[in-house]
């Protein structure tokens, strides 16, 4: 096909090689993503054919030479990253992409999970998917009818998410705790799911859950393909809250979807009115509920983490449960 | 031949296949994907069944994604993905 085709690995620290490739995809339309680890480059003598990226297990920022189309280069990127992907013992790869892209991934062994009007989430594994939402029903509490379902990063647990916790608890059978997994938090995931098991230990009807990669995990934004900041929350927004519909819910019996009113962050707030359209087409009923206030404060998990670092542990105490503030006045921010 | 752990061979350039294993305890599973699925897709099934049995291989799922290659071609992306599978990790 190509004389002198090479393949080129560029690590985050070829600061020079990565500007090349994204200028490559800036001129195709697409943006290059900050935060991949690895991107690959194919390349005939000094022409980029195409390129390939990557952050964690999912593969971001693909894009073809224009005047090479139909010339397989998207098989031999997609080949390389698994094989890339493979020698860091990463072995399922997640893509989500315009739905144009979606026939061209299945016939390089991508299923698709889930499609929006615009987007699909795809991935390589046969079996991972099914394999959450098996995870997901061993928890199912087979004797409830009234199930109720929270998603929190709880970063970390303030007395504002227990006060939403506490009503969700009261009025219904049970009650699931999503917390969302990704670990790009100040506070690691396993902290904050110990710190919420702990604060919630009176509550008997309630179970912390993990939200694992397909519950508001930034790992599935989509910031590849869909070209504008508007296009790219709500496809992402229909993406998760479609999968939460449609088999989240489904698999736990969930009838009511608590959420926080959001008076601070835009981004959370779209989400909520998204939540308001999306989620009662699979009936599931949502409840929001007005954040709790300390001194016409409202309570905030950012708030919490400021007074830590600025260590004024009096003001702090009245906003988290004990755990909580155990956890952050320790010094070496032990359990 | 015993499988240690996940492994890969091959790619899906044209006329090539990539092979996947992964060692598992629920009976053997292959899954073609090919270009040529209705006109080779049971040959190409019963050469790789002929190597895992070679290989006394009864427990691995075996993802196959043929863009056309030949036999010989698909005996060796299958055989060193197994051979790759069985090695023990450094």
């Amino acid at each position: 096909m190509f004389e002198n085709y090479t393949v080129e690995y560029i690590e985050k620290d070829q600061v020079k090689k990565r500007e090349k490739a994204e200028k490559f995809l800036n001129k195709l339309g697409l943006k290059y993503d900050e935060g991949v680890d690895i991107t690959i480059v194919l390349k005939n003598n000094d022409e980029i054919l195409g390129t390939i990226s990557a952050e964690d297990n999912l593969i971001k920022c693909m894009g073809i030479n224009q005047n090479h189309r139909n010339e397989g280069i998207l098989n031999k990127l997609v080949s390389e990253i698994i094989k890339f992907k493979y020698s860091q013992n990463i072995f399922e790869l997640s893509v989500i992409t315009g739905i144009c892209n979606k026939d061209k991934l299945k016939s390089l062994g991508f299923y698709e999970i889930y499609s929006t009007e615009n987007i699909v989430l795809m991935e390589n594994s046969k079996y991972k998917f099914q394999n959450y939402i098996k995870k997901i029903e061993e928890h199912k509490n087979k004797n409830n009818k009234n199930n109720a379902a929270v998603v929190m990063n709880l970063n970390p647990i303030t007395k504002g998410h227990l006060y939403l916790i506490e009503k969700a608890s009261k009025e219904n059978d049970f009650v699931y705790i999503f917390v969302v997994s990704e670990d790009k938090s100040e506070i690691p995931f396993e902290v904050r799911f110990e710190l919420a098991e702990k604060s919630t230990q009176h509550l008997k009807n309630v179970k912390i859950i993990e939200g694992g990669d397909y519950i508001i995990s930034s790992s599935t934004f989509p910031s590849y393909f869909t070209k504008t900041y508007n296009d790219w929350v709500e496809n992402y927004c229909d993406l998760d809250l479609n999968i939460f519909g449609k088999y989240i819910s489904k698999t736990l019996n969930i009838k009511k979807r608590y959420i926080g009113s959001e008076p601070y962050c835009s981004l959370t707030s779209y989400y909520n009115k998204k939540i308001h359209k999306i989620l009662p087409k699979y009936n599931v009923e949502i409840e929001e509920v007005e954040r709790l206030a300390n001194k016409d404060e409202v309570i905030s998990a950012s708030k919490v983490r400021k007074l830590a670092k600025e260590s004024k542990f009096d003001i702090l105490k009245e906003l988290v449960p004990v755990p909580t503030y155990r956890y952050l006045k320790s010094k070496r921010r032990t359990l | 031949m015993k499988l240690k752990k996940r492994a890969v061979a091959g790619t899906m350039e044209s006329s090539d296949i990539m092979v996947e294993v992964i060692p598992w305890d629920r009976g053997l599973e292959i899954n073609l994907q090919s270009d040529v699925m209705k006109q080779y897709g049971k040959h190409i099934e019963k050469l790789v069944s002929e190597i895992l049995e070679e290989n006394n291989i009864n427990n691995a799922c075996i993802n196959l994604n043929d863009k056309g290659a030949l036999d010989f071609t698909i005996a060796a992306r299958v055989k060193t993905a197994l051979y790759r599978a069985g090695k023990e990790d450094k």
